[in-house]
């Protein structure tokens, strides 16, 4: 399930796409599941370990994907940490519900990134688990208010 | 620090090409749009200029700060630039303190930050949060275009608004306006920007129109358009004009050529070190053309002058029209 941090609460990784630079593998980029989060985020083909064909950069290495991208192969590939999932867009939640529907993935999160559909998601400040956008919108006010009022 | 300064930022790949037009300007949306790229284009550049490979043509004086270095301060660091746009990577927490807030309103430098999550210590304009888009390749260009769009600036206006309550951000002046505008209507005032939220959450039947300053709403737009958005049952209508100050310069009330040349292109008027924001620049320009004339202006009590029917509708003329046919029907 996936477990979000809104605002506060727990402390998280400050700059994941430079940690990302230092400790990646090149197994992790090889995963076919990884290859479909690039192509389909970053609009990037995984050529090999070592080369990422993107339509913009032309050939770049694993270095120069996106920051939302990384992110989403460490909260995939490395439990070391808790991440911000506002280093990721909206283009990333689909990617992040599906990570979390393999393991319980706890993040931290500082803006409304929108999941669509149905879903379970557990707002830890108020520990309350919703289901749907309208029950995400309202749990993420509600915890914000929480933390304000702290 | 004022005006507006035009960037071109260039490589064999990719060119981008923006505007900016007030002291803050935020960069958000989708991964992969090219922000860090932007930043590591003008960081490199600013390193070894031509050496970088890249080029960036730029009306201004510029900086990039892309994370903290050892053992300097960030303060340190900013502290030496003067007319700068300063440019700052996603991932530096201090742009969230109100210690950088102090910085931002003190300094009269252009800042440009990288960052999904509000900025609830700055007061930013909801027509400074940007998304980077790309145009399509074109067969006869090598490069890929880059452009900035506006992300909230369009966020239409809800036909059929009965407006059974209305909601203003502020508390004297725009609430004793608006009060009197829309008779017939439940008036509550937020009493600040940060309570409009917990004002729409309170108010649960009827539709609804809330008015807020677009001038410094920018931390407070994301939330407030979540929420607006899963309201099945009400119409809720969330209309930011600059301020109210600016309708009231807008109007027309208090004619003039040097009102006309400002309201044509405020950021080459509004000096970033002595306003913060454009709507407190627009509360001063409007206590100051109204002194010693019947529309002599504060804040805090709103002169009975503009209430006169004939002022009311010629403030009123450029609001939205599901607005003003409200007013028109609480006047039968």
């Amino acid at each position: 399930m996936l477990k979000i941090w809104y605002y506060g609460g727990v402390s998280y990784m400050k700059d994941a796409p430079s940690y990302f630079d230092n400790v990646y593998e090149d197994e992790w980029i090889e995963d076919p599941f990884v290859r479909e989060m690039i192509q389909d985020v970053d609009s990037s083909a995984v050529l090999n370990a070592h080369i990422i064909e993107s339509p913009v950069l032309g050939p770049i290495t694993p270095k120069e994907l996106s920051g939302g991208v990384k992110v989403l192969i460490l909260m995939l590939k490395d439990d070391s940490f808790v991440y911000n999932l506002s280093n990721c867009g909206n283009n990333c939640a689909k990617w992040v519900l599906k990570i979390a529907e393999h393991k319980d993935l706890t993040v931290y999160l500082q803006h409304m990134i929108r999941f669509e559909g149905e879903f379970d998601i557990q707002i830890m400040n108020t520990g309350k688990i919703v289901h749907n956008r309208k029950e995400y919108v309202l749990g993420l006010i509600e915890a914000e208010r929480l933390m304000d009022e702290r | 620090m004022k005006g507006s300064y035009h960037f071109r930022v260039k490589s064999k790949r990719a060119v981008f090409d923006f505007t900016l037009r007030r002291n803050i300007t935020v960069i958000k949306g989708d991964s992969a749009t090219g922000k860090t790229t932007l930043l590591h284009m003008l960081y490199e550049y600013l390193r070894t200029g031509r050496e970088s490979g890249y080029s960036v043509s730029a009306d201004a004086a510029y900086y990039v700060y892309l994370r903290q270095e050892v053992g300097i301060h960030w303060q340190e660091l900013l502290s030496r630039l003067k007319d700068t746009v300063i440019f700052i990577e996603e991932n530096n927490e201090f742009v969230f303190s109100q210690e950088f807030a102090v910085f931002v309103r003190d300094s009269g430098n252009y800042f440009v930050l990288v960052n999904r999550a509000p900025l609830k210590m700055l007061p930013y304009s909801i027509h400074e949060i940007y998304e980077i888009l790309t145009a399509g390749k074109r067969a006869d260009i090598k490069e890929s275009y880059h452009y900035f769009r506006e992300m909230y600036s369009n966020y239409p206006i809800a036909e059929n608004n009965q407006i059974a309550c209305a909601i203003t951000e502020d508390s004297n002046a725009g609430f004793q306006f608006f009060s009197h505008a829309l008779k017939g209507s439940k008036l509550i005032s937020a009493g600040g920007n940060s309570n409009v939220l917990s004002c729409l959450e309170q108010t649960t039947s009827g539709d609804i129109l809330a008015i807020v300053d677009g001038a410094a709403f920018g931390a407070m737009i994301e939330s407030c358009l979540e929420y607006i958005n899963i309201q099945a049952n009400q119409r809720i209508t969330l209309w930011m004009p600059e301020s109210f100050e600016y309708l009231i310069l807008q109007s027309g009330i208090l004619p003039s050529k040097e009102l006309e040349d400002i309201l044509a292109s405020p950021w080459n008027h509004v000096e970033a070190k002595e306003f913060e924001s454009w709507e407190r620049f627009f509360t001063q320009l409007l206590i100051s053309l109204a002194k010693n004339t019947p529309f002599q202006y504060s804040k805090q009590t709103l002169n009975p002058s503009y209430l006169q029917d004939k002022i009311v509708r010629k403030i009123a003329a450029e609001f939205p029209a599901a607005i003003k046919c409200r007013m028109e029907s609480g006047q039968d």
